[in-house]
């Protein structure tokens, strides 16, 4: 109780070491000396006028009060923490003025919300001082007597005369150890965890703390420093309970609830002052009474007590004469001559006004509770008058969550998914997207028999949403994803986003902003095609939510496609049939809509890709037998949704239906997998390209039996990341 | 092996490939060195022997159907669709391969050999159907192949009563072998068991992925059929495993994969020995269920290697080895019960890694290995000895479990809290033995805070563990030094059900209490040992007296519950109240006592009435006189008729959840103004 | 004993009491889980009401209570100089 740091306002005036904030012992009791502080005495003042009950202490020997009269409230201002069993308390301390003109407002407006309150009263105000972050978890402790306070230290960035940036620390949560934090600082440093910090000095005295902690060169201070507020306790969190016994009973009380009992408690304590104060009043009245009669009849008083044969006979005579009580003569006997006089006599008769006035005040008091909460609410007012001070702790409205991410710098990445769902990221200097010359080694090596299907470039702090073949959608940001050098095989992306079993993620569309314009084509394997507004895809995250309704699983996702709203759009299927169509055609629905007929289908016909116009010059397409053809886009008149399409490929026997539609540049490198695991890979300058009516021409050979898979198109810059001569092996 | 392999031209099999070693006369001289018993055992080896043959056939590629008839008159038929034994006459025997393949003993084209037929080899005893036919009363044998039929037929052990006969056109391939063991050898019984073959089979069809095996019981009426097939292999035999054990998860793990071991090669010309290169094939599946036990099987050729081996080693290493790297990349698992809403996290710490034994519980793992030359160890021979496989095993395994673990996090996390449970059950034994060693040590040397009594007879000796070493001076003199004994504990004990295992046992305090009445505790708890019949708590009559009473009670009933169930433990009763009336003294152990002496004393308010607060605060007489006079005081004698209540109870008041210990003093609790401190 | 108490006695008559005096012997049996649970609430309800729980009115534990009433009691107040702390200690320890 006699620690400023502990206490918001000490009970206990301490002589000598009572221990730091470094958390340094006190020196041994013997050593010490103490008396109360004035705050103390307003605790006990009025004890002396009945105003609580006492009982016997431990053994009996003496009494001791059962509460003290608290002529402040303590409970909030000094708060408390103790743990019992199968429950705890946790009251932080509040500022003494705000605390009375809170019981003053409740006082007056029983029924104020807490949030007109916390007007009044903002919240806990810690002796450390400190910040203490957003309102909410003040709020949900106060309407409910639980709740959690985020309070930070308080910290500046300072530059020095060398042009490097450092953190002071002048502040810190309440209850934090100043040592341990220094040495927790120090500790990250050492294990490399913030490695941008070079070192860290205590440059506190009697004035005040400060913790320096240098920063090497180039380091963000922001970033660091969010990182020490997550790592070290300069960002804590206050869990309070305000858990009290009242009535002998424990209970955890809202706020509001804490300052009607305060009150009523005070109320209490005043009424039975009054009520001590008007009976002893009243019995020196009566007493200033009786001598005053006596005063006047001076004469025939000392006639009859010269004539009684003993005090006692003096008093039953006085007693009989003047009816006057035992009390009052016994006074009366007792008087001494000088109080004869007359500066004496008028003492007594001012006493007697006074007396008097005195009782019809206590007695105006105590017929209204009214009355009586007003005299509280004055003498709370001096109390705040005499001692409150200004606030310490500063409440502001930020968030109180760190994010991951304002610990991570934004700058550019290559994300690569493969066909198993094994994906990573790869760090800036794997890839250089300017270095076009060298052959480089593996960019993307992946298992055996597992190839890349997606590679993008994004930043760390852009959205990449997943589309599934299941019709969702799954949202990670860059920097999630995982860092491997270039020859990790990644992560199964199953530990990120949460896909089910089955699910395989078709496409990865990356999103820096969504602008209205832009949307997002869906086209499925029965031909429907959807299209919705990016914006709609903006709150997603790893659990994913419905991209497209596929009606239960009757239908599956092929492609995903972002546009700018303006595109043609091609869609082939199995039987070598193209439609191409405008956007436009295309009405804009709901994320979890189901869209509409893109192309007709007939029975045992399924749609193998689609495209858009923006996305290559030219169709390729491949069917399961190593036939295909490239045609430029623009060969192929555009029609109306929903029709049947035209022949883009001939399918025969020979070649086998079709099985993938993609549209190229004709710079770019086509990668093409078999069903038995071979992958061959082909430049697509060197596809010849042919018209639209031409026949397919063989672009790959494939071994007896086996089929076209899939198909991966690289484009050109990647090309030199993915080095699959290894590969290309097969059995 | 799944389909069956006409086009494969890389190996015929024709009479050149077998070679010639023995005569069977001696087979059936001591038919035990050939197939281990003549038992019951013994007479269903014929039966594998000749299946093991025509798994061999489907191992290499050419049958994918094996049809086992039981017949009445104790026959039995055995038929593959195989290539069908060699028909052509071999030169070195200058009979059929058929005849040689029956008559002579280790002429199966299974020992090496560079015309060898097979790559691997399942009969391990490999002295192959010549060893049937020794011991049958008659043998027939039925080729298809090539689209002809040929038979021939053995009697009384091997005879051949006719050379091998080109019977006709036919469009079937394969072989069918019937015989009749010959009941002078099989003394005890030739009736062949229904359900001992068919778990047999059962087994060799989930080994052999994608074989069909039926079995036909014609000697009953209607008669009785079974078809075992499994395209999954040995991952269905691991969910098979499961079945009723309740398995933590869906998924099975499996891989497959090979090696390459140097193996012997002997010129069959010159017969030098020279080596070459073999590949090793193994396959692993793995499931974890509930309970606490491992289920390992490990087969080598088909052949179930019952003490384990270099396969099992290598799996059990890349097991542990990716379980241990996983747990200590994910660090935490979080298992969510459905039933409270609570969330339960299990870290992992690297400083204790993953041991193999932490691993084992609920393990059910099958692996396979198909050797070309398996070398067999053990007291059994059924250990596998060929060392490169235990390399094998783990390179093979391991990524693959890697794999696995990533791909699956459902699964790998509830395996990882499995082996982070059985760890620390394995962490506590460890210290519980730690302990028990040092405990042993001191039970020769008492604690010596123990004020023992001279006495050695249990019955009647007593020990009052009291508090406070105040208490404790007053109690060492006012006890009966014969039969008394005093423990004085320093404040209050640790309360061992919020503790760890490590920290009870490493409590001086505990183990003083534990050393002292000398019958251990736990598993190694012997109440004969017990030195003192009555263990007496003595606290003091206030609040911190009761919670030190607690602590101790649920001590015993945690780590010495037959002490408990003995009447072994008491509570002394020392008296809260005493009144001096008439030169008698009476006693008052509550406040209503008190009062009732009072009124029926008649006496006022204000009559002297001693308090005794602690126990120290009575001198050594009053102590004796009050309390601890073995033949004047009152005892509570604690029992235990509430087992399982008692349970519930100490997990709820003591244990490490909050919300039922508040809910009991919410519910039972009257907040009434006159507590006493 | 006080001079008043003294007297008490004195006065008491003797009535045949119905209770026994000196200590009645005997082992009573106790189940545990009785035992357990009022112990234990024994104990804990001390601690909640008379230990660990500040009071809503002031805002004290019964042991600052003691300590600040005990300081006021033995005149430690502001307007005085400092006294030993061990003195408050023994105060309020008895």
């Amino acid at each position: 109780m006699a620690q400023p740091f502990s206490m918001r306002y000490c009970l206990v005036d301490g002589h000598g070491n009572f221990g730091s904030i470094d958390g340094d012992e006190a020196a041994a009791m013997r050593y010490t000396e103490a008396r109360m502080t004035k705050m103390a005495q307003e605790l006990v003042r009025d004890i002396d006028c009945e105003t609580v009950d006492f009982v016997d202490n431990y053994d009996g020997s003496e009494k001791e009060p059962v509460v003290l009269p608290s002529r402040f409230p303590n409970l909030l201002v000094s708060g408390s923490s103790g743990i019992a069993v199968g429950m705890a308390t946790n009251i932080p301390p509040h500022n003494l003025g705000e605390v009375i003109e809170g019981i003053k407002v409740v006082a007056a407006n029983p029924d104020i919300s807490v949030v007109e309150l916390m007007e009044t009263l903002k919240g806990p105000d810690f002796p450390t001082k400190g910040i203490i972050l957003g309102r909410d978890g003040i709020k949900k402790a106060y309407e409910t007597g639980a709740g959690s306070v985020v309070i930070r230290g308080r910290a500046d960035i300072e530059e020095t005369k060398e042009g490097k940036k450092r953190i002071v620390i002048s502040e810190l949560p309440y209850q934090v150890n100043k040592a341990t934090l220094h040495e927790k600082i120090a500790a990250l440093a050492r294990e490399k965890v913030i490695s941008e910090i070079s070192n860290i000095k205590d440059e506190s005295n009697s004035l005040g703390i400060r913790l320096v902690v240098d920063l090497k060169k180039d380091a963000n201070p922001e970033v660091v420093l969010n990182n020490i507020y997550k790592h070290t306790q300069l960002q804590t969190s206050f869990g309070i309970i305000m858990l009290c016994l009242v009535n002998q009973e424990p209970k955890i009380l809202p706020v509001k609830e804490v300052l009607t009992n305060y009150l009523n408690f005070q109320i209490e304590i005043v009424e039975r002052r009054t009520k001590y104060k008007l009976e002893k009043d009243e019995e020196r009245d009566h007493i200033v009474v009786g001598l005053l009669i006596a005063e006047d009849n001076i004469d025939e008083v000392v006639r009859i007590i010269k004539e009684s044969e003993s005090p006692d006979y003096a008093q039953a005579a006085l007693m009989a004469q003047y009816n006057l009580s035992e009390k009052q003569t016994q006074a009366i006997l007792s008087l001494t001559l000088r109080r004869l006089t007359g500066i004496e006599v008028n003492k007594l008769v001012e006493e007697r006004a006074t007396l008097e006035k005195n009782i019809a005040y206590y007695r105006d008091l105590l017929s209204s509770r009214d009355k009586l909460q007003n005299l509280v609410i004055e003498e709370l007012d001096a109390i705040k008058n005499k001692y409150s001070d200004e606030r310490k702790t500063e409440i502001n409205n930020d968030s109180a969550s760190i994010e991951d991410e304002s610990l991570v710098p934004e700058e550019e990445i290559v994300v690569t998914l493969t066909e198993n769902g094994y994906i990573k990221r790869l760090e800036p200097n794997e890839f250089n997207v300017q270095n076009r010359g060298g052959r480089g080694k593996t960019g993307a090596k992946t298992k055996a028999n597992d190839n890349v299907s997606f590679i993008l470039h994004a930043k760390t702090h852009t959205d990449l949403l997943f589309f599934t073949n299941y019709g969702r959608v799954y949202s990670l940001r860059g920097w999630r994803i995982p860092l491997y050098n270039r020859t990790a095989e990644g992560k199964p992306i199953i530990n990120l986003i949460n896909i089910e079993k089955d699910e395989k993620v078709l496409t990865i569309i990356a999103c820096d902003e969504y602008q209205d314009t832009q949307y997002l084509l869906f086209f499925t394997q029965n031909g429907i095609i959807k299209r919705t507004p990016l914006s709609m895809y903006q709150q997603i995250n790893r659990n994913g939510k419905i991209a497209i309704d596929l009606r239960d699983g009757a239908d599956s996702l092929i492609r995903v496609i972002l546009s700018n709203g303006n595109e043609e759009v091609g869609i082939g299927n199995s039987d070598g049939i193209l439609i191409k169509f405008k956007e436009e055609e295309v009405r804009s629905v709901g994320r979890d809509s189901i869209g509409v007929k893109g192309m007709t289908l007939k029975p045992g016909q399924k749609v193998v890709g689609a495209t858009i116009n923006s996305a290559g010059k030219y169709i390729l397409v491949i069917s399961e037998n190593g036939y295909g053809k490239l045609t430029p886009f623009d060969e192929y008149s555009t029609i109306h949704r929903g029709g049947k399409g035209v022949i883009t490929l001939k399918v025969t026997e020979k070649t086998g239906k079709l099985v993938a539609l993609k549209a190229v540049n004709g710079d770019e490198d086509l990668l093409v997998v078999s069903d038995t695991g071979i992958i061959i890979r082909v430049g697509i300058k060197d596809i010849r390209e042919t018209g639209r009516n031409a026949q397919g021409v063989r672009i790959i050979r494939l071994d007896e039996g086996a089929k076209v898979a899939s198909i991966a198109v690289l484009p050109k810059i990647e090309a030199d990341l993915d080095e699959t001569e290894e590969d290309v092996e097969g059995e | 092996m799944s389909e069956t392999n006409d086009n494969n031209a890389s190996k015929e099999y024709s009479g050149k490939s077998l070679t010639v070693l023995e005569g069977l006369e001696a087979v059936r001289k001591r038919p035990g060195m050939y197939i281990g018993t003549t038992s019951i055992e013994g007479l269903h080896h014929l039966v594998w022997e000749i299946v093991d043959n025509s798994i061999d056939e489907a191992l290499a590629g050419y049958a994918n159907h094996i049809s086992i008839e039981m017949k009445p008159d104790n026959v039995i038929s055995i038929t593959d669709n195989g290539r069908g034994i060699p028909v052509d006459i071999v030169e070195k025997t200058g009979k059929s391969g058929v005849e040689t393949v029956l008559t002579i003993l280790h002429a199966g084209g299974k020992f090496g050999g560079e015309n060898s037929g097979y790559k691997v080899a399942g009969g391990l005893h490999g002295v192959g159907a010549t060893v049937v036919n020794a011991l049958s009363s008659w043998l027939e044998c039925t080729v298809y192949k090539e689209g002809r039929e040929y038979f021939i037929r053995f009697e009384s052990g091997g005879h051949v009563v006719a050379p091998l006969k080109d019977i006709g056109p036919t469009k079937l391939r394969g072989t069918k072998i019937t015989f009749k063991p010959d009941p002078t050898i099989f003394t005890e019984s030739t009736e062949f068991d229904y359900d001992v073959i068919k778990d047999h089979i059962k087994q060799m069809a989930f080994l052999n992925r994608g074989l069909k095996i039926s079995l036909i019981d014609h000697r009953i009426e209607p008669l009785k059929e079974v078809t075992f097939y499994y395209e999954g292999g040995i991952s269905e035999y691991v969910r098979d495993l499961n079945k009723n054990k309740g398995p933590l998860f869906t998924e099975v793990f499996y891989c497959e994969g090979d090696g390459v071991a140097i193996i012997p090669v002997m010129n069959e010309t010159d017969g030098s020995m020279s080596t070459k290169e073999g590949r090793v094939e193994i396959e692993a599946a793995v499931q974890y269920n509930a309970t606490s036990y491992e289920s390992m099987y490990s087969f080598c050729n088909n052949i179930r290697t019952s003490e384990g081996g270099f396969h099992e080693d290598g799996f059990m290493m890349a097991l542990t080895r990716e379980l241990k790297n996983y747990a200590e990349e994910k660090k935490n698992f979080v298992l969510k019960e459905e039933s409270n809403k609570n969330k339960r996290t299990y870290s992992y710490d690297p400083k204790e890694p993953f041991r193999q034994e932490d691993v084992k519980e609920g393990l059910v793992a099958i692996v396979s290995v198909r050797h070309p030359n398996p070398q067999y160890k053990g007291q059994t021979k059924n250990k596998l000895g060929n060392e490169e496989v235990r390399a094998i095993a783990s390179q093979v395994i391991g990524p693959k479990l890697k794999d696995f673990l990533q791909e699956n996090p459902d699964a790998a996390s509830k395996i990882c809290i499995k082996v982070l449970n059985a760890q620390r059950a394995r962490i506590a034994a460890d210290k519980a033995r730690e302990a028990i060693r040092k405990g042993s040590i001191e039970l020769t040397t008492l604690p010596g805070k123990l004020a023992d009594c001279s006495s050695t007879d249990p019955v009647k000796c007593e020990l009052f563990i009291v508090e406070g070493n105040s208490a404790g001076g007053s109690a060492k003199n006012a006890r009966n030094r014969e039969f008394q004994a005093i423990l004085p504990l320093r404040g209050k004990i640790l309360n061992v059900e919020k503790a760890t295992q490590e920290k009870v046992f490493d409590n001086a305090e505990i183990g003083s209490i534990i050393t002292a009445i000398g019958s251990g505790y736990g598993n190694i708890f012997d109440l004969e040992k017990a030195r003192y019949h009555k263990v007496i708590i003595m606290t003091d009559a206030d609040v911190d007296g009761s919670h030190i009473s607690v602590l101790l009670l649920t001590l015993f009933y945690r780590f010495m519950k037959p002490l408990i169930e003995a009447g072994y433990i008491y509570i002394a009763q020392p008296p809260l109240y005493k009144v001096t009336y008439h030169q008698k003294d009476y006693y008052a152990y509550n406040d209503d006592q008190l009062l009732e002496i009072k009124k029926q004393l008649n006496l006022k308010d204000g009559y002297p009435t001693q308090r005794y607060k602690g126990l120290g605060e009575m001198d050594a007489d009053q102590l004796k006189e009050t309390t601890m006079d073995m033949d004047n005081r009152k005892l509570l004698q604690v029992t235990m008729e509430r087992a399982e209540e008692a349970d519930r109870v100490f997990t709820d008041l003591m244990g490490d959840e909050v919300d039922p210990r508040r809910d009991f003093i919410i519910n039972n609790a009257r907040f009434v103004k006159n507590l006493d401190t | 004993m006080s001079e008043l108490e003294k007297k008490i006695v004195d006065e008491t008559e003797e009535t045949p009491g119905e209770i026994a005096s000196g200590i009645v012997a005997g082992i009573t049996p106790v189940e545990i889980v009785n035992q357990i649970k009022s112990a234990f609430l024994d104990y804990a309800m001390s601690v909640i009401v008379a230990r660990a729980i500040p009071d809503v009115r002031d805002g004290l534990k019964p042991v600052h209570r003691r300590i600040i009433f005990g300081m006021n009691e033995s005149g430690m107040t502001p307007d005085k100089p400092h006294k030993k702390s061990a003195r408050i200690v023994g105060d309020v320890m008895g």
